[in-house]
């Protein structure tokens, strides 16, 4: 009797601990990954409450993470069969993840209408593609920007204009060191980024079409880079490798730097975790460009995995992102421009004043000239590429170097040894 | 027939017997190990000989990711030296901190469960994040280190974390600093001499430098060995204040092994590649660790051996 009692309470305690994926069962549960700074994820939460308010069939399970610690958290969850149903995806990362069947193609939800892409533009749709196939879907369409200290300037009565030349930026500059003491990293950061808006003033790129090998072949574009940071580290306005102070990039705009490369749809971010006045303009333009270094890009993306077995759930949530008013209502254009002409034609009437500078920030950079074409997504090895950059700039800066030429030479082969090996392995 | 066979036991028989609380007891401990420490163990050393890029199937690859280590990753050789240098200098420099700390702590005083408490609470915070960042604040162009030596009138625009001379320096004395553990263990072997040790040596007339080097050293060179090898695998696997404060710059002079092995693993996506570092380094310490070992019968005092 003991025994069967015994066995019966054991068999309770099974039920009970089962119950709660049987009452699961009526409701769709998705999980959803995204990055983004505090302010992003106050309106993502509240965009999603909405999301479930419409859709009560529907129950989204959020987590999120900043920039640093997304990769490193969706390639564990990839990697131990954990993919969120609905994640956020970068254009540095969308074709290697595509290419190993992490993402799910969207092309059958666009045609059947599930994913309603009428009021998109074939470019933009195009840029979520990788060899002919979509995966992805942006959420926004952005530019990089010049984001500077408005305060600094009009305090000093300095004006900069929407498309500042190099030298116009470093005539400022100039001024700002003198006068403030925060000094430029722009001229100083010599990044892969920088590098690129470099090549793009001259109509050239960081690579080529298929990527096997970097998009140039004269080291002085690179020399001129390093050259341009040196001279600005000995005239006293470019930042002295090992004097930053700032802990986080916000920080960098209050105490060392009075300008900053950034993307336009984080100005809310940076007003909001600064409390400064803080505005933007275009990249600057090298003098004798042929082209302009602003391209316009999608912001980032959102993806389904292709081991979901809700993705009709979680296309109607990109659907919901892409075309309905109440999701704009909430989010306003923190992840960009809305891709759809209707939401953008929508979130037009009604943003705030931030919004509104970064809407009209995108409609000015589309105007002919203001732009110069997006490039293919980067390749899988660009972060090996960035690095080795970084580390021949870096021993620039502390001037370790002389020969420049020869040091940008060198880059150039090893970089091309890194992407054609990649192109080999494929 | 049936009263004269060996009954099988039913199921509470079986429970009740002595060992199965023991194992019991232990389960949770031999499943962390399991799932934590032995199957990754054993996975990592499978992904060595791979190549992993996490989001497909690793492909195997045999020797090639240590071919790669040695003749074509020079940062595997700048932060294998880096790593060697940090261990080289720390390792000595916390020993004796430690070791004279305890000596002072030795003697009883009102204050000394005071003082043995305030020393030991770097070490409490040791691994955590916090006292890292806290560590990059002093040292920072700004920081307070720099407006300290600008109120007594020294230079103060030292760059501490970005000048590649004083970088590793700084974070060796974050780890110096955190000197507690070693010291406590310090503390109780020199409390265990016996004091007849040190009464007979002062009747002898030896002062408090002799006594030290012929009593209290030699009695706690088991100690000390204990503490070494402990240090020296520690100071190995450094990654937290590297990764931390100075991100392996400047210019490569504090790019700790571990930290090379987790940008190669989790920024660049090479799992296999970052396993067989590991690897590589857990042959490495257990080169140091046989060696001290071997070396300790020369140093090492153990009263039952009756030497």
């Amino acid at each position: 009797m003991k025994r069967f009692l015994t066995l019966l309470l054991a068999a309770l305690l099974i039920c009970a601990l089962a119950m709660p994926t049987v009452s699961a069962e009526e409701k769709t549960q998705l999980t959803i990954l995204w990055w983004g700074s505090q302010t992003r994820h106050d309106l993502t939460v509240a965009m999603i409450e909405k999301f479930e308010e419409k859709y009560p069939e529907i129950d989204l399970v959020m987590d999120y993470s900043d920039w640093g610690g997304y990769w490193t958290k969706l390639a564990a969850q990839v990697a131990g069969g954990q993919t969120p149903d609905i994640f956020q995806m970068d254009y540095a990362y969308l074709a290697q993840y595509a290419t190993n069947n992490v993402l799910a193609p969207l092309d059958e939800y666009m045609a059947s209408g599930a994913l309603d892409v009428s009021n998109v533009s074939e470019n933009i749709i195009k840029t979520g593609q990788v060899k002919g196939v979509t995966y992805a879907i942006s959420t926004g369409t952005n530019a990089p920007v010049m984001m500077y200290r408005r305060d600094v300037l009009n305090d000093l009565g300095i004006e900069i204009p929407m498309t500042p030349t190099l030298t116009e930026y470093k005539e400022i500059s100039k001024k700002v060191a003198e006068a403030t003491g925060l000094r430029s990293t722009f001229i100083t950061d010599c990044s892969a980024d920088i590098l690129r808006f470099r090549l793009r003033n001259y109509g050239l790129n960081l690579y080529n079409d298929d990527a096997s090998a970097l998009g140039f072949d004269d080291p002085q574009y690179i020399v001129d880079m390093w050259q341009d940071a040196l001279d600005a580290q000995h005239e006293g306005w470019g930042m002295i490798p090992g004097e930053e102070t700032a802990a986080t990039a916000f920080d960098s705009m209050v105490n060392d730097s009075w300008s900053r490369f950034q993307n336009s749809n984080e100005l809310a971010a940076y007003r909001d975790a600064t409390g400064l006045d803080i505005s933007m303009v275009q990249i600057p333009n090298l003098d004798d460009a042929t082209a302009s270094a602003t391209y316009l890009k999608p912001s980032m993306f959102w993806c389904v995995a292709q081991q979901s077995e809700k993705k009709d759930a979680a296309i109607k949530f990109l659907n919901f992102f892409t075309n309905d008013p109440d999701c704009f209502d909430i989010i306003g254009v923190e992840r960009a421009i809305p891709i759809s002409s209707e939401m953008r034609a929508h979130v037009s009437g009604n943003l705030d004043e931030v919004g509104q500078q970064v809407a009209a920030f995108i409609e000015y950079a589309s105007q002919p000239g203001n732009a110069s074409p997006l490039m293919n997504p980067d390749p899988t090895v660009h972060s090996q590429v960035a690095e080795l950059l970084g580390q021949y700039s870096e021993q620039v800066r502390y001037e370790m170097i002389d020969d420049l030429l020869g040091t940008a030479q060198q880059f150039i082969e090893e970089a091309n040894a890194i992407l054609a090996a990649a192109q080999a392995a494929q | 027939m049936v009263k004269n066979a060996p009954r099988s036991l039913t199921l509470r028989e079986r429970m009740n017997r002595p060992n199965v609380a023991g194992y019991v007891f232990i389960l949770p401990f031999i499943v962390g190990l399991l799932v934590f420490t032995v199957i990754p163990f054993f996975t990592s050393l499978y992904l060595a000989f791979t190549e992993y890029n996490v989001l497909s199937p690793a492909k195997w690859v045999g020797l090639d990711n240590f071919r790669k280590m040695f003749y074509e990753d020079k940062l595997f050789w700048t932060s294998f030296w880096v790593t060697f240098k940090f261990a080289l200098i720390q390792v000595p420099v916390k020993l004796t901190v430690s070791l004279l700390v305890a000596l002072v702590l030795s003697r009883g005083t009102k204050l000394t469960s005071y003082y043995r408490a305030a020393f030991y609470i770097p070490s409490l915070m040791g691994s955590s994040v916090a006292i890292a960042l806290l560590w990059k604040q002093l040292f920072a162009f700004n920081g307070v280190i720099n407006q300290a030596l600008g109120m007594l009138g020294l230079p103060s625009n030292q760059r501490w974390l970005g000048d590649p001379k004083t970088a590793l320096g700084v974070l060796i004395s974050l780890g110096v600093w955190q000197f507690g553990s070693s010291m406590l263990i310090f503390l109780a072997a020199i409390k265990n001499i016996p004091a007849s040790f040190h009464e007979a040596a002062i009747v002898d007339g030896a002062g408090p430098v002799r006594r030290f080097f012929s009593i209290t050293l030699p009695m706690i060179t088991p100690i000390l060995f204990f503490n070494l090898i402990n240090q020296v695998i520690g100071s190995f696997q450094a990654f937290n204040s590297s990764y931390l404060i100075t991100g392996g710059k400047p210019l490569n002079t504090t790019l700790y092994y571990g930290v090379h092995l987790y940008n190669r693993a989790f920024n660049h996506y090479e799992m296999g590649y970052g396993s067989a570092m590991a690897w590589f380094m857990l042959l490495v310490i257990a080169a140091f660790t046989a060696l001290i070992f071997r070396s300790s019968s020369a140093w090492v005092y153990y009263e039952s051996e009756g030497r």
